[in-house]
């Protein structure tokens, strides 16, 4: 359905601009998006590039420049490489790096085996349901995401209804440590990300041939076979892409690991909240976030690679 | 509707037990009766085609026998053995859908195969069996390609030799020249043919194009609102329909309401005031004296002259309101003095004819055995 979808944006577009002002039309709709990205996106990465090869002074910025005039008409580009060395020297970067990529990917892991269900059921409930049902997907997005994971802490708590339920049912004896642990980021990683994963799924889902289905069980194939012979590997460019749309996200999340998360629960969102607000290091904190960037792109090309290679097999 | 007993016994064939049978079958779906007591008998090595408009239930009955659709009554007997509640998966049957429902992430070998593979079958024979049904079907060195590379017509082996090469008793086949453009239908068709006689596989067909059905099959069984209303070969569904929506469906006809006026064992006379006047047909029919009949005739068996024919009964004069030239026809419109227009065609044997024109007065006439008389 995305191809569908695109090919019919496209097509409109084109309609839009009509066949003889299409080169002056199509120039102009794409170029306002590619300028506010440009803006907002591009230059900001530029100057956090500029300020991770700078080095610490106690100024406002808090950063050396990188181009300086060097006396007599010499324009000098200084760039200082320490601080990657220095993020890949200090054990603990490594580690919060290496703890937030297993996070994310055990939320993952863990949004994609609760998503799929989800998203099938909804594909293949009747249709004034699946309406419903999708509409309660999106629904949390109503609700500002900071309040909804303070809702957590509130749930989590010790006071809180779980441990209140659990309590009264007997199951424990006192109040147990939820909130401020691993389970807990977990828990709202995968609450606040799952929209992201059953969304994409939905739509791969949705858009399978049932038919297929019958032609499966028509020669033979039992349906829980079928499900791993057909409907899976058919639906496997919304797995990719629910799992890049979690799994991107949930690698530099702060929030989270801030708000739900013990002190020991080390990610790299907020180690560069650190170094920028706390150690006011600038420099180190812009490195971090290149470095993630960088980890990031390289899952994002390495997926696509593989993607495309399935589909010309 | 079950046939009846005489029709059954007729029906019966040769070689002693039916084949497949279908007894008694009804499909609700809530208060929609999709298929209703619909029995039929089918054939070893028979091609058996289910003719009907859309919603008429032909789909249904097709679902039923490969086991999509669990019937609301009856029972489904494959050579002898009770299939009416197997699962899909362990039916003797395969399908051949209108879509063809091939597996997109699969190349053609493997589409194939698929069904060998839940057989568990070893990898040599599953290879042989795949190379011969490939073979079979003209399509050697195409076994690496995927769906989307392939061309409708190739699609529809792939389709076909999927559903053949696990050597089903019975195989379905929903609307199969369906997805095909015209040129391609006509040489698949036959080929079709061809292939079914080699195999000897038992087909059932379901379709809404007469033209396919009449040359595919060896008995048509004509549906509507879920029965059957007539089950007979191509010759006996066209020139002998019981029924007029039968005659109407199947080609094209003029139909007229009459009342029995004269009935004898090898003739009778029926009063058509749409025709004004009476039509002769030479054999007896089944209905009380005085009894409201309707009259079929096909347009290809009425004669257009410009002198009065012979002939005392069934003959008219009219006016030609319409001529179409098809080649190797002549459509022809023609008013009678009733104001009913009455549909003929002619063939155009003669190179160098004077043709008939527009507007011109006309004797029509056909032989007393052109007319069929149905009471239903």
């Amino acid at each position: 359905m995305n191809s569908r979808v695109q090919s019919g944006l496209l097509g409109a577009v084109t309609r839009l601009t009509g066949p003889g002002r299409s080169a002056v039309g199509r120039w102009f709709v794409i170029a306002v998006p590619y300028f506010w990205l440009a803006l907002f996106f591009l230059v900001p990465f530029l100057i956090v590039l500029k300020i991770a090869f700078s080095n610490v002074q106690l100024s406002m910025p808090p950063v050396e420049p990188v181009v300086v005039w060097a006396g007599d008409k010499v324009l000098q580009l200084r760039l200082h490489f320490s601080n990657f060395a220095f993020v890949f020297g200090d054990r603990l970067y490594i580690a919060a790096f290496v703890n937030s990529l297993q996070i994310a990917a055990v939320s993952t892991l863990f949004a994609l085996l609760i998503g799929y269900p989800m998203a099938y059921g909804i594909a293949r409930a009747p249709g004034t349901w699946r309406n419903i049902l999708f509409l309660l997907v999106v629904l949390p997005f109503f609700t500002s995401f900071l309040l909804r994971v303070y809702a957590w802490m509130g749930l989590l708590g010790r006071n809180g209804p779980i441990n209140g339920l659990l309590l009264a049912l007997g199951l424990i004896r006192e109040p147990v440590q939820l909130l401020q642990t691993d389970f807990a980021v977990y828990l709202g990683m995968v609450y606040s990300y799952l929209p992201f994963m059953v969304l994409p799924l939905y739509t791969a889902i949705e858009k399978l041939d049932l038919t297929l289905l019958e032609a499966a069980a028509d020669l033979g194939c039992r349906p829980t076979k079928a499900f791993f012979r057909i409907t899976l590997p058919l639906t496997k460019e919304g797995i990719f892409a629910g799992c890049l749309l979690v799994f991107i996200p949930a690698v530099g999340e702060y929030v989270i690991p801030a708000l739900l998360g013990g002190p020991d629960t080390l990610m790299i969102g907020r180690v560069v909240w650190d170094e920028f607000f706390g150690n006011r290091d600038w420099p180190v904190a812009s490195a971090l976030a290149i470095v993630l960037l960088a980890i990031l792109a390289g899952f994002v090309l390495l997926l696509q690679r593989v993607q495309s290679r399935g589909q010309e097999a | 509707m079950s046939p009846a007993p005489a029709e059954r016994a007729a029906a019966a064939p040769v070689s002693g037990e039916p084949y497949v049978r279908i007894d008694r079958l009804t499909k609700r779906f809530g208060e929609f009766v999709a298929v209703q007591q619909v029995s039929l008998d089918i054939r070893r090595g028979e091609i058996f085609c289910l003719l009907g408009g859309s919603g008429c239930g032909k789909t249904t009955l097709l679902r039923m026998l490969a086991g999509f659709e669990a019937p609301s009554e009856g029972a489904i007997y494959i050579d002898g053995v009770d299939v009416t509640l197997v699962p899909p998966y362990e039916r003797p049957v395969n399908m051949m859908f209108q879509s063809f429902a091939l597996f997109p992430h699969m190349t053609v070998e493997q589409n194939v195969a698929f069904g060998l593979r839940q057989d568990g079958l070893r990898g040599a024979d599953i290879a042989r069996r795949v190379a011969e049904i490939l073979a079979l079907v003209k399509l050697e060195g195409y076994d690496k390609r995927k769906p989307h590379q392939l061309s409708g017509g190739q699609k529809q082996r792939v389709a076909l030799a999927r559903a053949l090469v696990k050597r089903p008793k019975l195989l379905l086949l929903d609307e199969p020249l369906g997805a095909l453009d015209k040129k391609l239908r006509e040489h698949t068709q036959f080929e079709l043919v061809n292939l079914q006689q080699q195999l000897g596989v038992t087909f059932v067909i379901v379709t809404h194009d007469q033209e396919e059905a009449m040359t595919l099959a060896a008995r048509i069984g004509v549906m509507r609102a879920g029965q059957i209303l007539q089950v007979g070969t191509p010759t006996d569904i066209y020139e002998f329909p019981n029924s007029r929506y039968v005659a109407d469906f199947i080609g094209s006809v003029n139909l007229a309401e009459g009342r029995l006026i004269e009935d004898a064992p090898d003739h009778v006379r029926i009063d058509v005031p749409q025709l004004g006047g009476t039509v002769y047909v030479d054999h007896g029919v089944s209905a009380p004296p005085d009894a409201q009949v309707s009259v079929a005739i096909r347009p290809e068996k009425i004669h257009l002259s410009r002198e009065r024919p012979a002939q005392q009964d069934n003959v008219l004069g009219g006016v030609i309101t319409g001529i179409a030239y098809l080649g190797d026809v002549t459509r022809y419109l023609v008013r009678l003095p009733t104001g009913y227009v009455l549909r003929v065609s002619a063939p155009n044997v003669f190179r160098h004819e004077e043709r008939l024109a527009d507007a011109e007065t006309v004797w029509i006439h056909w032989h007393a055995s052109a007319a069929v008389v149905v009471t239903g």
